[in-house]
């Protein structure tokens, strides 16, 4: 862990209002993924991703019929080392809560990352992302970001 | 039962992939700390450790001895193919890597790997962000003998199949008759045989 912030001066917005989103009561709405994902705690601030812009409604979109999730984060700053953390409670967040037939992809915006290609590899090889939740200083870092309430 | 563990030396983060040569007095090993493995039987049911093979940056996905020659192949994270041989002094040496710029290999983490029966053909999987893909090559060339002059013989790129598997190819493997069977993400299974019809531009493979 780095001593200093990554990010010491982070852009916060207002917590948008949320308005009621009526559909199907079967259909897999995007905006249902982003609730879900919304209000996770950024590693290093204590803000949620919505706040800091790292995830947006347009982060999320679904393929019902492919049974395919894709999010995408832009981390705050292009040298971000907390993106694979961010990435990894996405991926927790996710599967946590939707059915495991689900495919969930997790990408860094494209651009808005140094090391963008190496972060999207680790956060897409299930071995990898499964081998980081096994480490137990970083399960305690996305414990703790997705435990957080806004 | 024998636990390797018990020896000496042991792999440093966890193995992934165990493969006995045709021989039976081989066998290959490999982990997520980028190393290859070669232990061989000795007498009275021991193992000893012959090789660590230090040569992929990345995890080593697989590990996978030729039907019946001492040459092991090893896929990586790396996204990089490499083969192994011994030299008249028992060194094991990495023989060739097939890697994407000289070889038309792989562009993302390869996953597996297999042989078909008389060891010509190999067959090799990954995916590079939605482009899944199955990689034939020619392993014909003997790599058991160190190379003499200038004569080059190595493995070469056959094929490419592109666009059957929508999620990553995870498992790839080569029957008895050639018929090749891949298993991906995107749930389904799919079975390619060789078409010998056109060979004058090499051979090309189909869905069976």
């Amino acid at each position: 862990m780095t001593v200093g912030m990554i990010n010491a001066n982070p852009v916060v917005h207002e917590r948008p209002e949320r308005a009621a989103h009526p559909h199907a009561a079967n259909a897999l709405d995007p905006l249902d993924v982003f609730d879900t994902v919304r209000d996770i705690k950024d590693p290093e601030h204590p803000y949620s991703l919505e706040q800091l812009s790292v995830l947006s409604e347009e982060s999320v979109s679904v393929d019902e019929k492919l049974g395919r999730i894709q999010i995408t984060f832009t981390p705050t700053v292009q040298h971000c080392s907390m993106a694979t953390v961010i990435g990894l409670c996405l991926r927790l967040k996710l599967m946590q809560n939707f059915p495991p037939h689900f495919k969930i992809d997790i990408k860094v915006a494209p651009g808005s990352l140094a090391n963008e290609e190496s972060v999207n590899k680790q956060l897409n090889d299930k071995e990898r992302v499964a081998a980081a939740l096994e480490n137990p200083n970083l399960r305690q870092l996305v414990d703790e970001c997705l435990c957080s309430n806004f | 039962m024998r636990n390797l563990r018990t020896t000496d030396w042991w792999h440093e983060n966890e193995v992934k992939s165990v493969s006995w040569s045709s021989s039976g007095s081989l066998l290959a090993t490999c982990s997520r700390d980028k190393t290859v493995w070669i232990w061989e039987m000795q007498p009275g049911n021991e193992y000893e450790c012959v090789a660590v093979l230090q040569g992929h940056t990345q995890d080593v996905k697989m590990v996978q001895w030729h039907p019946f020659l001492d040459v092991l192949v090893s896929v990586s994270y790396d996204n990089s193919i490499k083969v192994w041989a011994d030299d008249e002094d028992d060194e094991w040496h990495c023989v060739q890597t097939l890697t994407e710029a000289d070889n038309c290999g792989h562009s993302s983490i390869v996953w597996a790997l297999s042989f078909n029966k008389k060891g010509d053909r190999m067959v090799t999987c990954s995916c590079y962000q939605d482009d899944c893909t199955l990689k034939i090559w020619d392993t014909s060339a003997d790599l058991s003998q160190p190379k003499t002059g200038d004569d080059h013989e190595s493995w070469r790129h056959l094929s490419t199949l592109t666009g059957y598997h929508g999620r990553i190819i995870f498992s790839a493997h080569l029957s008895s008759e050639d018929i090749i069977a891949s298993g991906a993400g995107d749930d389904t299974i799919c079975l390619f045989t060789e078409e010998k019809i056109r060979m004058v531009e090499g051979p090309s493979y189909r869905l069976y």
